[in-house]
């Protein structure tokens, strides 16, 4: 059995983590009531693993936060309707403004799909604020390394982005 | 423009922007659907346990097989099992005579979880049962016991509704904890529990800095019964019987952490690792106690 140093507040971590990851759910799948609900999932799944929960809670639970988030995202199942009820553009755009602003959305959410499960995972993780230490404990990964996957994620992305959508738009 | 920057951009088009979500909110939803799961009603869930029962049943064969070959397996040679390291004061020679629990048969945790002890507070037929175990050298412990069970005793214990037991799980990182719990133990031998237990917890930061757990209990008990309960602490292998009973339930309950709580209804033990604060605990009594 294995013995935790001290005890693990699950009350006051929530409230410290809970926000971050409804956001970095949030940015994958779109839909802020879903990411609301997969962020409960993933507490949910951390209260009922008392091993995964101590000192390295927190990696744990962003790399099983964003993984249910990039599974949501390519389900595709119910995207589309997220798009629609959500994430209105900010002030008053144009219809076309609101529709470039919409397709690019879609467009980045579809290549996060379509990358490797790490580099996806790297790409939103780190946009999403975590530092490299962060990166690595949420990732299980050599944190001297983590630059180097961070740079070639970022270089998939684009080739695949460029790829699927060429040059037009912002794929300069 | 390069990756780095490019792919900022477009990452940046998904940001959540200034949305907030609500972790209040959230977290009181968590805790409905775990006090929801706990009071389901066990004719839905048959097919679960029955599932979970033929599991561990076969893990339990398998790590039997595996753990009990005919010949003697101890790869230090076939010596008995080696007994837990004693604590710093508890060093005494045998006592004279034997004593009632360490005489007790050994009987499965389970079978003698049930009977009452000092430990125990509360309506033995209450519906609900709270169990929490706690390390006294744990402050996450010291804040529950001197938040959290304070007013459980009052609305819940006090009122019939809920039969409380404190249990011991001293950590191995904690070097005093053992040691406090057999003051502790020993004062509830002699009618002094809860004010030990409160003692304890509240003079932690003291006693877990001169590792003298027995001066601080000295400060709040008579003179003639501290005498008793340093007697029973060095002599009585009661005090010590008592955790390792508690640490048996620790095995059986797969506690891992300090302080756990379970809440025992309607014949299922439901484990919340973590300090929990009153209002919720409060919320989860309150659904289970309205689904009687």
């Amino acid at each position: 059995m294995e013995i935790q140093a001290d005890s693990f507040d699950f009350e006051a971590f929530f409230h410290v983590h809970y926000e971050r990851i409804a956001r970095v759910i949030a940015r994958v799948v779109g839909d802020h009531g879903r990411a609301e609900d997969l962020a409960a999932e993933a507490f949910w799944k951390l209260w009922r693993t008392p091993r995964a929960q101590g000192e390295s809670a927190a990696g744990w639970l962003y790399r099983t936060a964003v993984r249910m988030g990039l599974n949501e995202l390519r389900s595709g199942q119910r995207r589309s309707r997220y798009e629609a009820l959500s994430e209105p553009p900010p002030g008053t755009p144009t219809p076309e403004e609101a529709h470039a602003s919409a397709e690019e959305r879609e467009q980045v959410r579809r290549i996060l799909a379509m990358l490797r499960p790490q580099q996806a995972e790297l790409l939103i993780l780190r946009a999403s604020g975590l530092s490299y230490d962060e990166l690595a404990s949420a990732l299980d990964l050599n944190a001297a390394s983590v630059g180097t996957l961070i740079s070639r994620a970022q270089q998939a992305f684009r080739k695949e982005y460029v790829k699927q959508y060429g040059t037009r738009q912002n794929g300069r | 423009m390069d990756d780095n920057r490019w792919v900022d951009d477009r990452l940046a088009s998904v940001d959540p922007g200034d949305w907030k979500p609500d972790s209040s909110a959230a977290f009181s939803g968590l805790m409905q659907r775990n006090a929801a799961q706990a009071a389901q009603p066990a004719r839905n869930r048959w097919w679960v346990w029955a599932t979970v029962s033929a599991t561990a049943a076969a893990v339990a064969i398998a790590m039997l097989l595996l753990s009990a070959p005919p010949a003697c397996a101890n790869p230090l040679g076939c010596k008995p099992a080696s007994q837990p390291a004693p604590a710093p004061v508890a060093d005494p020679a045998p006592p004279s005579a034997p004593a009632p629990v360490a005489a007790a048969p050994a009987a499965p945790a389970s079978t003698q979880a049930h009977k009452r002890t000092f430990k125990e507070s509360g309506s033995p037929t209450a519906p609900i049962t709270c169990e929490v175990y706690t390390d006294y050298q744990c402050p996450h412990c010291a804040k529950f016991y001197t938040e959290t069970v304070p007013q459980l005793m009052a609305d819940y214990v006090k009122t019939g509704k809920v039969r409380f037991i404190h249990r011991d799980f001293p950590l191995p990182q904690h070097p005093y904890a053992r040691l406090a719990a057999q003051y502790a133990n020993a004062a509830g031998q002699l009618g002094y529990y809860d004010t030990v237990v409160a003692q304890l917890f509240r003079t932690q930061g003291i006693w877990s800095g001169d590792g003298d757990p027995g001066l601080q209990v000295e400060s709040i008990l008579p003179p003639a019964v501290m005498e008793k309960v340093r007697a029973l602490v060095k002599n009585d292998p009661a005090p010590k019987a008592s955790i390792d009973l508690d640490m048996e339930m620790v095995r059986e309950d797969q506690v891992n952490q300090t302080p756990t709580l379970v809440i025992v209804w309607n014949g299922r033990r439901q484990v919340m690792p973590g300090s929990i604060s009153f209002p919720l605990l409060k919320s989860f009594l309150d659904d289970l106690l309205s689904r009687k």
